[in-house]
């Protein structure tokens, strides 16, 4: 499954801006900025866990990048460089605080979206679904998804939640398809029995 | 097929990436295995839940914000290389001996004030074309540990 034509038409955009910011035109830049900085900012909130600290980055990013585009030969590549970028600020961000650093899911897990999860457990876990309320399950899908791997937590979230295709991960990561394939399945298949290990923990 | 085998099928599946073929052979062992088939629902009940959260937008402005940061730090000077790379190619690829030598070269550069800020966006502040270095020389592997990214 290859990237589509809005994909594709917006790769070119990208391409045509990096290059026109490369040659000093201040607009073509701030368009540029104003193109890419959403995906900058989710791969930074997924490394980091919080909002906060994935503004800096994207700022950082940019601050980063502004002095290095003409040396970017590929235009083409130049949004998964300016994702490099951000995941090397972010990734020494956690780095610095070591293990006072807390990854969280920064953004609330609605009661109503959890119904479906609750039966799910319920037919492993008989008995889970009277004892769990929606409000559990959220919490305990939050501190299953903060308990994962880094590497498979960044690509889970990507896919799940911001709903990025593999194609997109595997830019904005430089990984293969391949790579995000086994992560997914290896995040799902961990947070699968941490979901059930936690709601059964918590009730 | 064995339950260790599907739990990548699963996952294809939930992404609606499997072909006839492997939904075919999903859906025949699930049919053989409750164990599986309830992962699968958890597995599919975690996802739906996710995705019911939605896409993180940043605020309204951050773009703009980002961007006048960094042209403001270009004007002043104040920019830094995205990674030092040719500190990196150093350490990555060159022998010890023309490290040395590098690096010599590379403070020359900075002390003639060629290689310092790239006050401007253009080609001549390229430390590669400076140093005579051949960037397409750089093999993408190269790049990503150049860049700080694990390379699987």
């Amino acid at each position: 499954m290859n990237e589509t034509g809005p994909a594709q038409s917006e790769g070119a955009e990208v391409e045509a801006l990096a290059r026109k910011a490369a040659a000093g035109d201040r607009d073509a830049f701030e368009a540029l900025v104003e193109k890419t900085h959403g995906v900058v900012f989710r791969v930074a909130l997924r490394i980091c866990g919080s909002r906060a600290d994935a503004e800096d980055v994207v700022q950082e990013t940019f601050i980063r990048a502004i002095s290095g585009l003409a040396t970017v030969k590929d235009a083409g590549a130049t949004k998964g460089w300016l994702c490099a970028i951000a995941r090397n600020y972010a990734t020494d961000k956690v780095r610095a605080r070591g293990r006072r650093h807390i990854w969280s899911l920064d953004a609330p897990i609605e009661a109503g979206s959890t119904t479906l999860l609750g039966e799910a457990i319920a037919s492993e876990e008989p008995g889970a679904e009277e004892q769990l309320g929606n409000q559990q399950l959220g919490a305990a899908l939050s501190e299953a998804i903060a308990e994962l791997k880094d590497k498979h937590r960044v690509v889970l979230t990507l896919r799940e939640i911001d709903g990025l295709s593999y194609e997109e991960i595997a830019s904005a990561l430089d990984i293969s398809i391949g790579t995000v394939e086994s992560r997914l399945h290896r995040a799902r298949e961990a947070l699968a029995k941490k979901v059930k290990k936690l709601a059964r923990e918590l009730d | 097929m064995r339950c260790s085998g599907t739990k990548e099928l699963m996952s294809r599946s939930l992404d609606g990436r499997l072909d006839k073929e492997g939904e075919a052979t999903l859906s025949q062992h699930l049919a053989g295995c409750p164990g599986c088939a309830k992962e699968l629902a958890v597995m599919r009940a975690t996802s739906t839940t996710l995705r019911a959260i939605g896409r993180a937008e940043p605020p309204a402005g951050l773009a703009r914000r980002a961007a006048l940061a960094a042209l403001n730090a270009q004007r002043e000077g104040k920019t830094v290389r995205a990674t030092s790379w040719w500190s990196e190619l150093v350490r990555f690829a060159w022998p010890a001996a023309t490290a040395s030598a590098v690096a010599a070269a590379a403070l020359l550069v900075v002390a003639s004030g060629q290689g310092a800020g790239a006050p401007e966006l253009s080609r001549d502040s390229d430390p590669a074309a400076v140093l005579s270095i051949d960037r397409d020389a750089i093999s993408g592997n190269m790049m990503s540990r150049m860049l700080g990214e694990e390379v699987d």
